[in-house]
């Protein structure tokens, strides 16, 4: 007959109790995490900054300092996307119902396509729905309430992001110290500066690329006379975030809009963003993989579309930072277990000490 | 688990107690809270990204089944991966476009064609035999007649309607743009991504790693670029039942069944249905024809065609097959199903590959065989 002890019942029901609550507590707390984990990105990536200006003053006003610097450049961009935004948005308005009535007249009375136009009410609904493009674009949705809520989760990001600055790593290096065996804890700590480096590294390196590739296109737009050149620099600059195919996406109305202008100068466009695509190309090899982490274009790819589906621009960022996160602490990981310093952690990790042995003791060899 | 309390004075009759005391280390509450988080998220990813794990999937899944190509490029042509995947990908889409420049003019010009098309087989249908005076009696046709009559309006009425039809061909494209970007970075990077995980793992483990990777690729690959052949013929057999036929929208039909395809169970029903009903239009015989012609190639494709291309490296019974596809599509939807088939194929090989395993180790542990007299049936004495 086998007696199990009250304790050991406790002990199961407790740790069952622990893991339904664990999940409860995740699944209704999803969206805070969101928010935690998009503010603990943004503090990664001001962190350098921030860094450099704590060493002439302290480090909460250093924090404060960097915020403000990277919201009033937020508005500044937003203000200037959002003017070219409206103005090409009135241009479409007038231009698009006079296509389509254009369209309509051209089709006879009783073609399907025609009756579809005048009893949908196609040429309304699309002036309506192009009315509504700006809000849709710099607050993600026309509806005033779900637009205040997010600016309220924007505001939510900020306050978080500059608590994470100014305690991030404290709290970081702390949970680090929970491990008690010293081997584990050296490995778990060059992973995760690998991982933050790596990360930091790789990110704020792809965002300059981003800018330069939406400066370049925006340029190119204004010299070849195409219609909103901050909007369309904008679009590249968030296309090339994605990799392999993400220029070539985003260059192509550009180079679309330039032959609809003038053929030659379709062509021009062509060729600037064929001559771009090889500099970024040799940029991304040899100044963002070789200064940081050489990441693994897959793994980028699922993490930023993944991101992109889920949080949109911030997503696509925070997927960018994760993929690069990854890859640094992948890299760490291969070259500490070259020297075996891995399999030794894990060894000590998770054989159980005997009894009246301390913890952190070396497991027996053969 | 440790045997721990001295045991209590036992009673004569009684059996012997044994006290069991269940010591969880920390380490293990880690560990389960570890797990627990990655089926969190495996589970989140399934129920509100399903999107993401459908396209990523689909991807990795074309991936495999180019890779074949991709290798077999680099050793014929010796150049660089980049190289074969750029050609093979370039290759692929030129034959797309190709499709799609000599195909969608023809099946825009024949869709002007479908309308009065229907409208003639629906008037057919009365006289049909055995259900002809069924359908007439209840004014079926007149009916389909009313629906198709009304769908403009029926479009341009409902918002959602019209909403969905916008949406889906967003969709659609996005779907392809990820599906092809997935597929490009898993045939550029996806084996040194699988060597820097493996990497990171302890020495030991990698030749056993190396061991179960190449076991489960061989099945998966294999299966993914069995799959696609068998796709591409079914789209070419269906576009040549419609194009002899006269079936409009043939080679879009085509296309159409061949994606179907790669669905297991399902998807040549799907690609049969549409082939047999857009030949409807063209009239009754030449719906009859094409399902007898489909019936036919069916045939062919499963006795024949899948056996000897997938039949060697998934030999699953159909029951099985038939069970794993349901299980798949029940709890993961369309990826499920996909994957049911490569997934029970891996765990059929893994636990093989541990049966010959452990009966290998059972032979050596075992004494060796007496040695029996001249002229008997053991070993000692066998030819």
């Amino acid at each position: 007959m086998i007696v199990v002890r009250p304790r050991t019942i406790l002990l199961t029901v407790a740790l069952a109790l622990l893991a339904m609550g664990f999940l409860v507590v995740a699944d209704a707390a999803s969206m805070v995490a969101e928010r935690v984990l998009v503010a603990g990105v943004l503090a990664c990536l001001l962190r350098p900054l921030t860094l450099r200006l704590a060493r002439r003053m302290p480090l909460g006003l250093a924090a404060a300092l960097t915020v403000l610097v990277v919201l009033i450049g937020f508005a500044l961009v937003t203000a200037v996307e959002i003017r070219d935004l409206i103005a090409e948005t009135h241009r479409l308005k007038v231009a698009v119902p006079a296509r389509i009535e254009q369209l309509r007249t051209e089709l006879q009375p009783e073609h399907p396509v025609r009756r579809f136009i005048e009893q949908a009410d196609v040429e309304p609904r699309i002036r309506e729905w192009l009315g509504q493009l700006p809000a849709r674009i710099v607050l993600g949705t026309d509806s005033a309430a779900k637009g205040a809520s997010r600016v309220t989760g924007a505001l939510l990001v900020t306050v978080l992001t500059m608590f994470t600055i100014t305690r991030g790593a404290p709290t970081v290096e702390g949970a680090i110290g929970l491990f008690r065996h010293q081997r584990v804890r050296r490995a778990v700590e060059r992973i995760v500066g690998a991982a933050y480096r790596g990360g930091t590294g790789f990110t704020l390196r792809t965002l300059a690329l981003a800018v330069a590739s939406g400066i370049v296109a925006a340029v190119a737009c204004e010299l070849l006379h195409v219609p909103a050149p901050s909007v369309l620099g904008l679009w590249v600059g968030l296309w090339s975030l994605i990799p392999v195919l993400g220029l070539v996406i985003g260059y192509a109305p550009v180079v679309g809009l330039a032959a609809a202008e003038n053929e030659n100068r379709g062509y021009v466009a062509l060729v600037v963003f064929l001559v771009w695509l090889v500099l970024a190309a040799l940029a991304r090899r040899r100044w963002i993989a070789a200064h940081s982490v050489d990441v693994s274009r897959l793994l980028l790819t699922l993490s930023v579309m993944t991101g992109l589906h889920v949080g949109r621009i911030t997503g696509a960022v925070v997927g960018v930072f994760l993929a690069a996160a990854i890859g640094g602490a992948l890299a760490e990981a291969r070259r500490l277990n070259v020297t075996g310093e891995i399999t030794r952690g894990l060894d000590q990790l998770f054989a159980v000490p005997a009894a009246g042995e301390p913890p952190d003791a070396e497991p027996a060899r053969p | 688990m440790t045997d721990g309390l001295p045991p209590p004075p036992p009673h004569p009759d009684a059996p012997p107690t044994r006290h069991v005391v269940v010591d969880i280390a920390p380490r293990s509450i880690v560990f389960a809270l570890l797990v627990i988080v990655a089926l969190v998220v495996g589970y989140w990813m399934l129920t509100d990204i399903p999107a993401v794990l459908i396209r990523s999937t689909l991807g990795i899944f074309l991936a495999l089944a180019l890779n074949p190509i991709v290798d077999a490029a680099m050793r014929r042509l010796r150049v660089r991966r980049s190289v074969a995947v750029t050609l093979v990908i370039g290759g692929f889409l030129m034959a797309a476009g190709t499709f799609g420049v000599l195909a969608v003019p023809r099946a825009v010009n024949q869709l002007g064609e479908v309308g009065p098309q229907v409208s003639q087989v629906i008037s057919d249908l009365d006289t049909l035999p055995l259900v002809g005076d069924a359908i007439r009696r209840n004014g079926i046709d007149q009916r389909v007649e009313d629906f198709l009559d009304n769908l403009p309006d029926t479009l341009a009425t409902r918002d959602k309607a019209l909403r969905g039809i916008v949406t889906r061909a967003g969709d659609g494209l996005v779907t392809v743009f990820w599906v092809l970007l997935v597929a490009i970075t898993a045939l550029l990077d996806g084996p040194r991504l699988a060597h820097d995980l493996r990497d990171v793992m302890p020495g030991p483990w990698h030749e056993e790693i190396n061991h179960f990777g190449d076991l489960a690729y061989r099945v998966v690959g294999r299966y993914a670029a069995g799959t696609g052949f068998v796709a591409i013929v079914n789209a070419a057999a269906v576009t040549t039942i419609g194009l002899m036929l006269g079936t409009p929208l043939a080679p879009l039909v085509g296309v159409w069944s061949g994606l179907w395809n790669i669905v297991p169970q399902i998807g040549g029903f799907m690609g049969g249905a549409t082939l047999v009903a857009l030949s409807l239009t063209a009239g009754l015989h030449t719906g009859l024809l094409a399902a007898v012609a489909f019936l036919v190639y069916q045939q062919l494709e499963n006795n024949v065609l899948q056996p000897v291309i997938t039949g060697r490296t998934i030999r699953i019974s159909p029951l099985a097959n038939m069970t794993a596809v349901l299980a798949g599509a029940a709890s993961g939807g369309f990826v499920g199903a996909l994957l049911a088939n490569p997934v029970l194929a891996i765990g059929k090989a893994f636990f093989a590959e541990y049966r010959q395993r452990t009966g290998g180790r059972a032979a050596r542990a075992a004494p060796p065989p007496a040695p029996t007299a001249p002229g008997g049936n053991g070993p000692a004495g066998g030819a």
